[in-house]
């Protein structure tokens, strides 16, 4: 039986390190250049890996003879059912240097944008674009953790041609009860702050009720909600919800609970900001926890707080990043600061990123939308804790060069949705 | 299809009606279903499959009281996706036979490696739109390998594809006696012994006198 053990994943690794990350440049030179024939034969050679991470690759001989077997690596590694498929992700280490095995591939919404719409990922550009690689080695952190594992929760669309997504904008900093402890003022003079409850709860939850009926009857797929506008009373609020009106006929298949502060019972004054992403029987699908600290001036914590002194959001930062295979692709919740300042989650091929965001506008979203688009391919969708301003409230945007300023949503509030075409084959 | 999504409805009825024994037969059905798609490996009724039973894991951590929950549809699940996204040779044989266009497709790629689709469609006196589908279909297979250079996209054999074009290509039967000459025969006598039917005369002759 044909296998892929532990020892062949660190040869590739190694062997891209040496051709892809570390000479490129004249690869991708010579393979432009190289005769139909050649090529062929260079496709064809049984290669042996061993010796090209034992002895130097310098002849052009070797360089290309070292790329035919990145490419039968990669094929190899495409024909076997491998548990990384459904679970966990590929990592190795060569030199010191953590890596991991990503795909870099078209997603179900992008594949539906016609050509000529569609951006080329920055992958297929330049002297890079003759390297027709599937799979990278990305370079990452040794502290953080991948929580990366299949989701079911959206095969339902693998027969569909369409995907509905919801945005239900349904508050905003002023209908939450914010918190604060001015006797624990930490080194640079700042105190800690946390949304401990909503203004009125049984409102917020009606209006949360509300929304998931007409999701429902709009036949939204994916329902986004803001961030830090969740308790967990309303949590459990929306979890009955779906088991009672969703379960035997779904139709919402997933919710982006938007986000909520977590006491850590151990630690005073110490919270995460979780993430909860709910499935069609109101379970756990997954959760993220936030990434990024957040920081308010004296003037900012003065508005919300009403009290004037700096302050500080008490998250206790998260290591994991959570990535879901879906039938989408690869899809992740980055929670409002981490979509444009955690840099992995720019580097990683994502394919679907759902962000609940707490933030006055939207502007640097959408140049970060761009980005992602450019460089990965990926779609973004984004609802964020304003409801009074839709243009502020919600951002949808797909890598199509027609969409620049994102997509149009329809409805009113408290759902706006967006129908996106997507091509499952 | 039809029939997959009356069993699948039909569990979910019988799962809110708590009917024990539908449950168990319909569950029955919709595993073999999965079995045979499996067998088949044909990736369009993977796909329905799994778009079908979406949702019958979770209905069934709640609702079905006969087993594990939900823990056979994961698994069906997991299997299915493992076929989907994995080589399927059943498929690649398939595709390569060179009956098919796929097929006569990979012999002219064999032929002439870095071929462009346009030759590729005069070639085989297609629409552009087919080549272009059966190529996509041979890429994905791992069939083939499509590399941009220039302008033009060049289409070449993988080495999963030549190995499959290898395994289908008939077995010739060379003769290997050499065709002999006689210098010296008597012509006539060869010309009798060439002559079938005089050879089956004599032949016929020699059995009648015993």
């Amino acid at each position: 039986m044909d296998d892929f053990s532990e020892h062949t994943f660190k040869q590739w690794c190694g062997l891209y390190k040496r051709l892809i990350l570390d000479d490129a440049q004249r690869l991708g030179q010579l393979i432009a250049s190289c005769s139909n024939q050649e090529f062929q034969h260079y496709l064809y050679t049984e290669c042996n890996i061993s010796n090209f991470l034992t002895q130097d690759i310098t002849t052009n001989h070797d360089y290309l003879n070292a790329y035919g077997c990145l490419i039968q690596l990669e094929q190899r590694y495409k024909q076997i059912p491998t548990a990384s498929l459904l679970h966990g992700i590929v990592e190795q280490t060569v030199h010191n240097q953590r890596y991991i095995l990503v795909k870099h591939e078209s997603s179900a919404i992008s594949k539906a944008i016609p050509e000529s719409n569609r951006f080329k990922p920055a992958k297929q550009l330049g002297t890079q674009g003759f390297i027709k690689l599937c799979y990278h080695w990305l370079k990452v952190e040794h502290s953080t953790q991948f929580d990366c594992r299949r989701s079911d929760s959206l095969n339902a669309l693998l027969t569909r041609k369409h995907i509905n997504i919801g945005f239900a904008p349904l508050a905003n900093h002023k209908d939450m009860q914010w918190q604060y402890d001015v006797g624990d003022l930490r080194a640079d003079g700042r105190m800690p702050f946390w949304c401990a409850n909503a203004q009125n709860e049984l409102e917020l939850s009606d209006k949360m009720k509300s929304a998931l009926t007409t999701a429902y009857e709009q036949k939204v797929d994916i329902l986004l909600l803001p961030e830090l506008i969740v308790t967990e009373a309303l949590l459990t609020a929306i979890q009955a919800w779906l088991r009672q009106h969703n379960a035997f006929e779904p139709v919402i298949r997933l919710v982006v609970a938007g986000s909520r502060h977590l006491h850590n019972d151990n630690k005073h004054n110490q919270f995460s900001n979780c993430c909860t992403v709910l499935n069609a029987f109101g379970d756990i699908e997954w959760q993220q926890e936030k990434r990024q600290p957040f920081n308010l001036t004296e003037l900012e914590a003065h508005k919300l707080l009403n009290h004037k002194q700096a302050a500080f959001e008490p998250t206790q930062l998260a290591n994991t990043v959570t990535l879901r295979l879906t039938a989408l692709g690869l899809t992740a919740t980055p929670i409002c600061l981490d979509f444009f300042h955690d840099s992995l989650w720019q580097e990683l091929p994502i394919q679907v990123l759902l962000v609940p965001a707490m933030s006055p506008n939207l502007e640097r979203f959408h140049q970060h939308c761009a980005y992602i688009g450019k460089e990965h391919l990926s779609s973004a969708f984004i609802c964020n804790a304003e409801p009074n301003n839709k243009d502020n409230a919600v951002y949808a945007y797909i890598p199509s060069k027609k969409s620049k300023q994102g997509l149009e949503t329809a409805g009113d509030h408290p759902l706006f949705t967006v129908e996106i075409d997507i091509d499952m084959n | 299809m039809d029939a997959l999504n009356y069993h699948r409805d039909a569990y979910r009825n019988a799962l809110k009606d708590q009917n024990t024994t539908q449950i168990c037969a319909e569950k029955a059905w919709l595993t073999a279903l999965a079995a045979q798609a499996l067998l088949k490996q044909d990736n369009a009724e993977i796909r329905a499959i799994l778009a079908s039973y979406a949702d019958l894991a979770g209905l069934a951590d709640h609702f079905d009281t006969t087993g594990k929950p939900g823990d056979r549809w994961r698994a069906i699940n997991e299997l299915l996706t493992l076929a989907l996204e994995s080589g399927k040779p059943l498929q690649q044989l398939r595709l390569v036979m060179p009956s098919t266009v796929s097929g006569s497709i990979m012999s002219h790629i064999d032929n002439t490696p870095g071929i462009t689709p346009s030759e590729i469609v005069e070639r085989c006196s297609k629409k552009n739109s087919h080549i272009a589908n059966e190529l996509k279909k041979l890429e994905k297979n791992g069939l083939c390998y499509r590399l941009k250079q220039g302008r033009e996209h060049k289409v070449f054999l993988s080495k999963l594809g030549k190995d499959m074009l290898d395994s289908i290509k008939p077995i010739k039967l060379i003769a290997t006696t050499p065709k002999r000459e006689f210098e010296h025969a008597n012509p006539e006598r060869v010309k009798k012994f060439n002559n079938p039917q005089t050879t089956h005369q004599v032949l016929l002759r020699a059995v009648s006198n015993g």
